[in-house]
């Protein structure tokens, strides 16, 4: 009996160790073809609760935001321009903070949502599970889901990513955009296609697990 | 050909290098002086705190960072600050090297001179703050890092990797 729980505890570990293994290149938790995390009942910007079960588009993507981040800050428009151009199209975009930084918080949330003019459903989860189910490391990092939930792209939002800088520049580190790689996942995603690239390496702050 | 053209690119460079003062506390290094920076340490332990300006986490924890360098003295472990600022934002490197300055604590300081995402992907990296810990023959043995929100380092890690170093070696 001990040498079968002992082996079973083996067995388990061993699930875990390929489980950390098969993870994606740039994520402990989540690969590609993963399934959708559920969330249920998280206060949004706009006096809503909102669940995974609310989102029936044919693709959703969930974005992970800081307001104090400066790379969020730097690429806030980006994320407008995202959600603007897929307007009209079955496309849902949430985005969601974990830090349970005062200005991370949803007060701060409003005022910056507001400020900037966010499109789209902007959650906090104090619980941080979400984060922590999509193993979500990085401001902004974005996770692009078809219409069977599984994950079809995660990464940056493009290959430049951009910073705001002490003085309110906007500074971007390598020039000019001009690989989309969120923007391409999504139109790939909505015609049924693999995103290509499926995995980018996310560029921003650390996102602080409690 | 002619020469206004390069006449116009180093009068463009000069401008841009007007006011940015190079760092007096950081030297400014390349990619591949790194492996070289990391030898010299040895046989010292060498703990190496990557971090930038605009990186709050590491700016906070960095107290932690000077205490430690008090704890140990440089005959057995060396410590190293790698800064990562765009190389194009004189401001950030400007308050990074000020910053320094006022915190103190007994560190060789080095910023480098490549961008960020020519960095990560050279050091393997996906975010910071970030501390490495290598042992007496220049060998990384530990790599802290936020990477995993269920196993994200503290500063007793930093102090768990150095001490086992430590007693590694006798």
């Amino acid at each position: 009996m001990r040498t079968s729980f002992t082996r079973s505890l083996a067995a388990t570990a061993l699930i875990a160790l390929c489980s950390t293994a098969q993870a994606g290149e740039f994520n402990a938790i989540l690969d590609i073809g993963d399934p959708m995390p559920a969330f249920s009942d998280l206060p949004a910007t706009d006096g809503e609760r909102y669940s995974n079960t609310d989102l029936d588009a044919d693709v959703v993507v969930l974005v992970s935001l800081a307001n104090h981040c400066p790379w969020v800050r730097g690429m806030d428009q980006g994320l407008i321009d995202l959600v603007a151009s897929f307007e009209g199209q079955s496309v849902d975009v949430v985005g969601f903070s974990v830090n349970r930084r005062e200005d991370d918080q949803l007060p701060a949330m409003i005022e910056h949502g507001k400020k900037v003019g966010y499109n789209f459903t902007y959650v906090y989860d104090d619980s941080q599970e979400i984060g922590r189910a999509l193993g979500a490391t990085r401001t902004p990092e974005y996770f692009v889901f078809d219409k069977d939930r599984k994950l079809a792209y995660m990464g940056l939002l493009h290959d430049s990513p951009a910073r705001e800088t002490r003085s309110g520049e906007i500074l971007f580190t390598n020039g000019e955009p001009s690989q989309f790689f969120a923007q391409n996942a999504v139109g790939s995603t909505l015609l049924g296609n693999a995103a290509d690239p499926a995995e980018t390496r996310a560029q921003g702050c650390s996102v602080k697990y409690e | 050909m002619s020469k206004w053209p390069r006449f116009a690119v180093l009068l463009v460079l000069l401008a841009g290098s007007a006011g940015a003062a190079a760092p007096t506390r950081m030297e400014v290094i390349k990619l591949s002086d790194w492996p070289g920076i990391v030898a010299r340490s040895q046989p010292q332990i060498l703990v190496v705190d990557i971090w930038a300006s605009w990186c709050i986490s590491c700016i906070e924890r960095f107290p932690e960072m000077v205490a430690m360098t008090e704890r140990y003295g440089p005959e057995s472990v060396s410590f190293v600050t790698l800064n990562l600022d765009d190389p194009q934002d004189a401001e950030g490197i400007a308050w990074a090297d000020a910053f320094l300055g006022r915190m103190g604590g007994r560190f060789s300081n080095y910023h480098l001179q490549e961008n960020l995402t020519i960095s990560f992907e050279a050091l393997d990296l996906n975010a910071i703050p970030v501390v490495l810990i290598f042992d007496g023959q220049g060998r990384e043995r530990y790599r802290l890092t936020n990477d995993n929100p269920n196993k994200q380092f503290q500063k007793q890690d930093i102090e768990d990797g150095v001490q086992a170093l430590l007693t590694e070696r006798g």
